[in-house]
């Protein structure tokens, strides 16, 4: 885990890091899928057609790799990040590991934690890097993926 | 759909382009499958969070990079690993191209992984996404 270095004086609840806290399940329905599926201009028939995905490797339809986004869950982990403005964040990465595929019917179950919090500073100024790390696990007990997810705050160049 | 097999694939293949070029309403589509408001939604609500431009979501755009992947490895392959940074904003209308490239390819524990390196680029040629990617393919050899 990142620490102190140019984080030095930057304010945010560090009692947060490496806590896994639950943030909620959902029953995943054909419809949620189907609905994203198609949203996302899939033609894929493992993901939209139920004949097919039944006749399939997975015996029913399955999700897209990101439909895991869409996954109504509780507010995540918030580390309280003192430092540029609220509209300066954004999405900077995601690294996802897939154990097996989210059918439709499962009961995703996740889990959440802030992993890591660390700072770069660059010409434009300094740059804060919060790294967020989501666990699914379907109604089996078995993790399904898992998702380290990385926004970034930026401060005002000096 | 055409199933590659791990035999068949070699550092080197090129996978796509699967092109993309999402329309207003197919972004307002994808914002409201996702729950999504503010800037993913329209130009107003992009300019009131002080973006120049209506966005398209992270999640929209990485979902197409991950299609070309997926539509490539058949019904017996998966995703494995799907690793991306974003590197620039994406607006309605871009076209978006999307690619891959084979790196390596090893097996571990049974499984016939192969690497890729996938990107996304703009009508530019400018990088929006860059990432990595792991899928397992079956093979042609009896079990």
């Amino acid at each position: 885990m990142s620490s102190g270095g140019v984080l030095e004086g930057i304010e945010f609840d560090r009692s947060v890091i490496g806590v896994d806290v639950p943030v909620g399940s959902h029953r995943i329905t054909k419809k949620e899928i189907v609905a994203y599926a198609n949203a996302m201009g899939e033609t894929n028939p493992l993901y939209l057609d139920e004949k097919a995905a039944k006749a399939g490797p997975y015996g029913a339809i399955i999700a897209p790799p990101g439909f895991y986004h869409s996954i109504r869950l509780k507010q995540m982990p918030d580390i309280k990040l003192k430092f540029g403005d609220r509209n300066s964040g954004f999405i900077s990465g995601q690294s996802i590991e897939y154990f097996e595929p989210i059918r439709a019917g499962d009961t995703i179950s996740a889990t959440a934690q802030v992993a890591d919090v660390y700072a770069k500073t660059g010409r434009t100024g300094t740059l804060v890097f919060v790294i967020r790390r989501t666990t699914y696990t379907n109604q089996h007990g078995r993790t399904v993926m898992v998702v380290d997810g990385s926004t970034v705050r930026r401060g005002t160049a000096v | 759909m055409n199933q590659p097999y791990f035999e068949d694939v070699e550092p080197g293949d090129e996978i796509g382009p699967l092109v993309k070029q999402p329309s207003r309403e197919e972004v307002s589509t994808f914002a409201e499958v996702s729950r999504l408001d503010g800037r993913f939604t329209s130009d107003e609500a992009a300019s009131d969070e002080g973006y120049d431009k209506w966005i398209v979501s992270a999640w929209q755009s990485m979902g197409y990079l991950a299609q070309v992947v997926t539509n490539w490895m058949g019904h017996e392959g998966s995703l494995s690993k799907f690793q991306v940074v974003f590197r620039r904003l994406v607006g309605p209308g871009d076209r978006l191209e999307c690619r891959a490239v084979v790196t390596d390819k090893w097996v571990l524990e049974g499984r016939n992984i192969i690497a890729m390196d996938a990107f996304m680029e703009n009508q530019s040629g400018e990088h929006l996404i860059q990432g990595t990617v792991e899928v397992a393919l079956p093979s042609r050899a009896p079990e």
